[in-house]
């Protein structure tokens, strides 16, 4: 018997942040059938019980119920990851046991890993490698904790680490004789530079209104405050397009994302936003492990983690997903015409599911941009307003303002999933937002679906183009219906809901490694409980990870500007921006395909707001130009020509200070180039490519500290991860009630977010006591104090 | 000041209609009927606005049946021809009630009662092309709907005259006026000040009236790019359905509504701006002919299920009216009573909403996003409820001919006062949960029947929880204290 390949499942792990002893136990949701409209129904499941001696699994045992939070410490998410093996002829993966190694002549200690990880938020903001922190543990075989130790010589001393938490190989037993390995993440604790008292006392003054000012505790004071992330900034109002500015800035988007001294947010502070220089202990890197029988050639395999927030809402399911965002790059945008139609009609309830999931946790009148209690709509975090001060327009409510309100949308959307249960076909593919339409803020454009929500790009949300092709396709199906049974859980078998064809096997399988439910991992650890529109994101940016597609250059995450150039025959291209991308047709070579990075954003035509439209121009952005955000953008062509060449066009100049559009007339002027499209995946794993993104490059656009991020990002962006309404009921009047989830006292009596109102929670309160204000909500309703389901 | 518009008068007290033309009615160039001396010419147009609108629900509705109908084991290789026709019915639906609902603005601005009302079948009147019936798509029926929606002889041109040809002679000497000839009608009489004077309008009502944007769910074409002038005719695979419902608050306000819904219908000639998308006539008309050809490759062939004409569901033992089918498998009859009973709900809550509570508008307005959801909510739960009434048997559960949604008018859109009318819909509520119950007992049958009724169940134990809070808000009495 011969191992000849060694796979890691899941290829994606994420691990949770909390600093409770206990790691999460095991639990999945799972949807009721006869409650359909219900919420999904957390359900123990087997817990395995690690000796902290020994490293082995001492017992299993599943819980009556599950405990989200002790002692008000949050239970950290703590991750297995199996390793899997494909022996002599066999297609089908198995798990790596103590038994099939010694049938292969190995043992446990031909085993070794190696762990490495990173947090490069600071660095991604100073643009200084030395703000990098990374870790690495391994290689190593034995069942000892292993700390990941972030070292950065930016720290104080090379002694001074981060911990980043740990990782520990399971030792394999005659009853757990399974190759495992465990990722416990830190504490969520801040780490940040070593100040003198008054330094701190001159932070404080900086707003008296801050009565709480974080500290960061003597053992986390580990950042030279020489080194630049400490009182980092950009010059206020910097807007790289702006005329009047001469100077590229790498800023992020959104802006300064980060903790800032008081007062914040930066911008209703004029723009002015200098660092606390804050560092977080979320992270993300590989696990490689390696087995190297005596003999034998060395068999290898990867797989990534993540260290991330806790899911606060652990019983409903984003509308669109990491997961989404991942099957897309896996399956392309397109669903297969051989598709057996009740897959398709599944997956396409099961979106309609996730959007009236999504839809419970939105105030929709408020996030309509309805006025609140009498207050200008600009002063309350919405969509509307958002759209507002980017294109510099008044603010205008979404929907006709007495139609929106929570359960009322909430009802409607139980309906419209109601009927598509009964079998009837999807009959609204045309209100859902098309990719290329995000920046249309006519009303037309801002009311298809998903409404009132933020995507990647901060345009309006799109789903993936494989959702709306799922839904468009359900929408055409035949007459006649086959009686099955139509159930997607947050655990199906990826396998169930994929094409039967053989040659669509290898995606299947892709998707099954990606997903793979590891004995011992809650649900929470898969990417169907991660955001999938990330501005920045929660878990990961996944903005980043296209930034390696066109080999020899690197793009930035959320527009089309070359950042780097990694192969020096394109260097001329630094700082150019790439406009348009294209490629033979599949099927036919002599057709182009091709499609322009950015889009233009347009508004209603005062006169005819019904039929006319205008650029939405600015003296900074003068032709109303919006990059498209890149997973959209890429699907179809990363579907169609990974590994082969694409035609790139660029602009003539360097373009960082502007932000151009595509011109055909033009292109006789432009910079065309060849380049090869990089792979997503490994070979055929599900490893997402190490060349296209490093440890610490999926998270190192999020917020620094990641608290920042559910102070400064409403529920507009993940409203089912990061919720705004929750305890809602109907009231006498017709009208929907309830908390907002970010106001301290949940009274019923909803408090509009503006980010200062001090009923709600704030960056200090965030950055001293997260573990309290991030309230676990299930059911709708705040777990009773916070802790136990 | 009394309300500018109430809800509808019961059926039974209405002005009979007959009396006004039936007598009159020319077998070979109808021509809708004269105004009756006892009449004021404000008095009539408001009764043909009623007449209208009546004719728009029963269209709107015919033509839904037709759609629900479509598909089925005949349908064959003509699946995607099949499915273009569904969509623009539904289509054609869609805008139909965007006329009902234009046609009630144009009654609110005359200070008139509004009209949801329509007859049940079989019924027939002097401003009928056809005597009401919910048929399956055939060439006949088919004819029917062409006929309805064309335009007069000298508007018609090309490969439209043979079908205007054909049209007559399959819809032979029954035939009736043309809903273009009402709104001839109609239009006539608005603009005239002579026989309708300027105070006959109420642009105060202009609040009051039903707004595009609470109603038009997006159904319009996309809004043109900038720097781009007015965009060719989209083909049929991208064109989207234009509701109509326009405010109107004058005169010539009014015109150009009812000029836009007249051609959009049928009567291009009364339309004011170059013709932006076929009318409900050139689609008809292009079905017809395609339905033609398919019917010379294979005479056999159907694109519909043999649902019935007229299907209705009855007490036990008492017979079908005249005209009408009588569903008789138990199971299709309590889906079929359940189809009836949320048609109630949806025209009742239609009617309150464009009614009531006029005399408190705060309430109104906080109720309305409520409304206007469940109204939108009916609509979906019709559809569900269609899609497995055509698959259930009619009768004989192994013959091959199939029940269908029998749309059976209740038997008054007068709405109570406020309170009663919630305590109204809870009752509905129940006698719903009653059939649901009794289907899922015995839960054989349509599996996807039961993952709805599952879905229907809890949606409404939702609806039921919301009344009763609003109930206990009108009547004072307390309800369970908020979160424990």
């Amino acid at each position: 018997m011969t191992i000849r390949e060694i796979r890691i499942l899941p290829s994606l792990a994420i691990a949770r942040l909390g600093s409770a002893d206990e790691p999460q136990d095991n639990f999945t949701i799972v949807g009721d059938p006869k409650r359909p409209l219900g919420f999904r129904e957390i359900v123990p499941l087997p817990t395995f019980v690690v000796d902290p001696e020994t490293g082995a699994i001492a017992s299993v045992h599943t819980p009556e119920t599950i405990v989200l939070k002790s002692q008000g410490k949050i239970r950290p998410v703590a991750p297995f990851i199996e390793v899997w093996a494909r022996v002599d002829d066999d297609e089908a993966l198995q798990p790596l046991t103590l038994s099939l190694l010694a049938a292969h002549g190995s043992s446990v200690s031909d085993l070794s890993w190696t762990v490495r990880v990173a947090n490069r938020k600071a660095e991604r903001r100073t643009g200084h490698p030395g703000d990098r922190v990374e870790a690495t543990a391994g290689p190593f075989s034995d069942h000892a904790p292993q700390p990941l130790a972030g070292h950065s010589p930016h720290f104080l001393s090379p002694e001074l680490s981060l911990d980043f938490g740990s990782v520990r190989f399971i030792k394999p037993t005659a009853a757990h004789p399974e190759i495992r390995l465990r990722f416990t993440p830190a504490k969520g604790l801040i780490y940040g530079p070593k100040l003198t008292e008054k330094e701190i006392e001159e932070m404080r003054e900086a707003d008296p209104s801050v009565h709480d000012l974080h500290v960061v505790p003597k053992a986390q004071a580990i950042y030279d405050k020489t080194k630049g992330w400490w009182k980092f900034s950009i010059p206020p109002g910097v807007r790289n397009a702006d005329p009047h500015i001469d100077t590229f800035y790498d800023e992020t988007l959104p802006p300064a994302l980060f903790a800032i001294i008081p007062p914040g947010p930066v911008w209703l502070n004029n723009n002015v936003a200098v660092s606390r220089g804050y560092l977080d202990d979320a992270c993300d890197g590989t696990v490689e492990v390696a087995l190297t029988p005596k003999g034998a050639n060395r068999l290898e395999a990867f797989a990534r983690i993540v260290a991330a927030p806790p899911a606060v809402v652990p019983d409903s399911l984003f509308v669109r997903t990491l997961a989404d965002d991942l099957d897309q790059a896996i399956f392309g945008p397109d669903v297969p015409q051989d598709e057996a139609e009740e897959v398709t009609r599944a997956r396409a309830e099961d979106i309609v599911r996730r959007g009236f999931e999504t839809v419970r946790y939105l105030n929709v009148s408020v996030m309509n941009g309805n006025p609140v209690q009498g207050r200008d709509p600009l002063d309350i975090d919405t969509m509307p307003a958002e759209e507002a001060f980017d294109v510099y327009r008044s603010a205008r409510p979404v929907f006709a303002p007495h139609t929106a309100d929570t359960l009322s949308i909430l009802a409607l959307h139980h309906r419209v999933y109601s009927a598509l249960r009964s079998g009837a076909a999807p009959w609204f593919p045309t209100l859902l937002r098309k990719p290329d339409q995000v920046g249309d803020f006519t009303d037309g454009g801002r009311r298809k679906m998903p409404a009132l929500m933020a995507g990647a790009d901060g345009n309006y949300l799109a789903l993936t183009r494989r959702q709306i092709d799922t839904i468009t396709r359900a929408a055409t199906r035949s007459f006649e219906l086959p009686d099955v049974d139509l159930t997607v859980e947050a655990d199906s078998d990826p396998s169930r809901l994929v094409p039967r064809n053989a040659s669509a096997w290898s995606a299947a399988q892709r998707a099954s490694e990606l997903n793979h439910a590891a004995a011992g991992n809650p649900v929470s650890t898969r990417a169907v409980t991660s955001v999938g529109n990330c501005t920045p994101g929660l878990e990961v940016d996944f903005r980043a990870v296209w930034r390696r597609v066109f080999t020899g250059i690197l793009l930035r995450e959320y527009d089309n500007l070359v950042m780097a150039i990694e192969d020096p025959q394109h260097a001329d291209l630094h700082f150019h921006r790439l406009l348009r991308v294209e490629y033979p047709a599949l099927g036919d070579s002599s057709l182009v395909r091709g499609f322009d990075t950015t889009t233009v954003q347009i508004g209603p035509n005062p006169y005819d707001t019904a039929a006319e439209s205008v650029v939405l121009s600015i003296e900074a952005n003068p032709n109303g130009v919006a990059p498209l955000e890149w997973s959209n953008l890429l699907a179809k062509m990363l579907h169609e020509r990974a590994g082969k060449t694409v035609t790139c066009i660029f602009t003539k100049d360097k373009a960082d200070l502007d932000n151009p559009a595509y011109d055909a007339s033009q292109r006789a002027h432009y910079v065309v180039r060849s380049f090869v499209v990089r792979p997503f995946f490994e070979g055929d794993t599900a490893m997402i490519s190490r060349e296209l993104a490093q440890p610490g490059e999926l998270t190192q656009g999020l917020c620094s500290p990641w608290q920042n991020d559910y102070r400064e990002c409403s529920c507009y962006y993940w409203a089912s991860a990061r919720p705004d309404f929750v305890n809602v009921e109907a009231s006498a009047s017709g009208q929907s009630v309830g908390d907002n989830w970010f106001q301290k006292d949940h009274d019923g009596e909803y408090v509009p977010d503006d980010y200062v109102d001090t009923r709600l929670v704030l960056y200090d309160d965030l950055f001293n006591h997260w573990e309290k204000w991030l309230r676990f909500n299930v059911r709708g309703r705040d777990l009773p104090d916070g802790s136990e389901q | 000041m009394a309300p500018l518009h109430e809800s509808a008068a019961p059926r039974a007290l209405r002005m009979d209609v007959s009396r006004v033309g039936r007598a009159s009615r020319p077998s070979h160039s109808p021509h809708v009927p004269a105004k009756p001396e006892e009449m004021s010419w404000r008095d009539y147009l408001v009764m043909l606005l009623h007449i209208a609108a009546e004719l728009e629900h029963a269209l709107m509705v015919e033509y839904l049946y037709a759609a629900y109908s479509l598909g089925g084991p005949a349908v064959g290789a003509h699946t995607g021809t099949v499915r273009g026709w569904h969509d623009e019915l539904v289509t054609i639906a869609r805008e139909e009630m965007g006329h009902l609902l234009s046609v009630q603005n144009a009654l609110v601005l005359l200070g008139a009662p509004i009209s949801f009302e329509r007859d049940d079948y079989p019924w027939s009147g002097p401003f009928n092309a056809f005597p009401f019936a919910l048929e399956r798509l055939t060439l006949t029926s088919l004819a029917k709907y062409v006929y309805s929606e064309m335009p007069a002889d000298d508007a018609i041109s090309g490969p439209d005259v043979e079908v205007a040809r054909r049209v007559r002679e399959l819809v032979g000497q029954e035939a009736g006026v043309r809903v273009g000839q009402v709104y001839d009608r109609i239009i006539a009489l608005v603009e005239n000040p002579a026989l309708v004077p300027d105070s006959s309008f109420h642009p105060e009502s202009y609040d009051s009236q039903a707004d595009w944007d609470e109603w038009g769910r997006s159904y319009r074409p996309e809004t043109h790019q900038p720097y781009t002038s007015t965009p060719d005719i989209p083909p049929p695979h991208s064109r989207k359905t234009t509701v109509f419902v326009t405010k109107v608050a004058t005169r010539t306000e009014l015109s150009a509504s009812l000029r836009a819904i007249a051609a959009q219908g049928e009567a291009e000639h009364l339309g004011r701006k170059p013709k932006a998308a076929p009318s409900h006539f050139d689609r008809f008309a292009a079905m017809f002919r395609r339905y033609e050809v398919l019917l010379a490759e294979d005479p056999h062939w159907s694109p519909s299920r043999l649902v019935p004409v007229n299907p209705v569901v009855t007490s036990a033992g008492a017979s079908a009216p005249e005209g009408a089918t009588r569903i008789t498998a138990p199971d299709s009859c309590t889906w079929a009573s359940l189809f009836n009973i949320r048609y109630r709900m949806l025209l009742t809550l239609l009617t309150y909403a464009s009614t009531g509570p006029r005399e408190q508008p705060e309430l109104a307005e906080q109720r309305r996003a409520y409304v206007v959801s469940r109204i939108f909510g009916e609509m979906y739960n019709l559809k569900a409820l269609a899609g497995v009434l055509v698959r259930l048997p009619l009768g004989d559960p192994d013959a091959p001919e199939r029940a269908g949604p029998p749309f059976q008018m209740p038997y008054t859109l007068v709405l109570p006062p406020e309170a009663s009318f919630w305590r109204m819909q809870i009752d509905l509520l129940d006698s719903s949960a009653d059939l649901e119950r009794q289907l899922l007992s015995h839960p054989h049958g349509l599996p996807d029947g039961v993952r709805y009724l599952h879905a229907l169940r809890e949606a409404d134990a939702t609806a039921r929880t919301w009344i009763e809070q609003l109930l206990a808000g009108l009547t004072g009495k307390k309800t369970k204290k908020r979160r424990a």
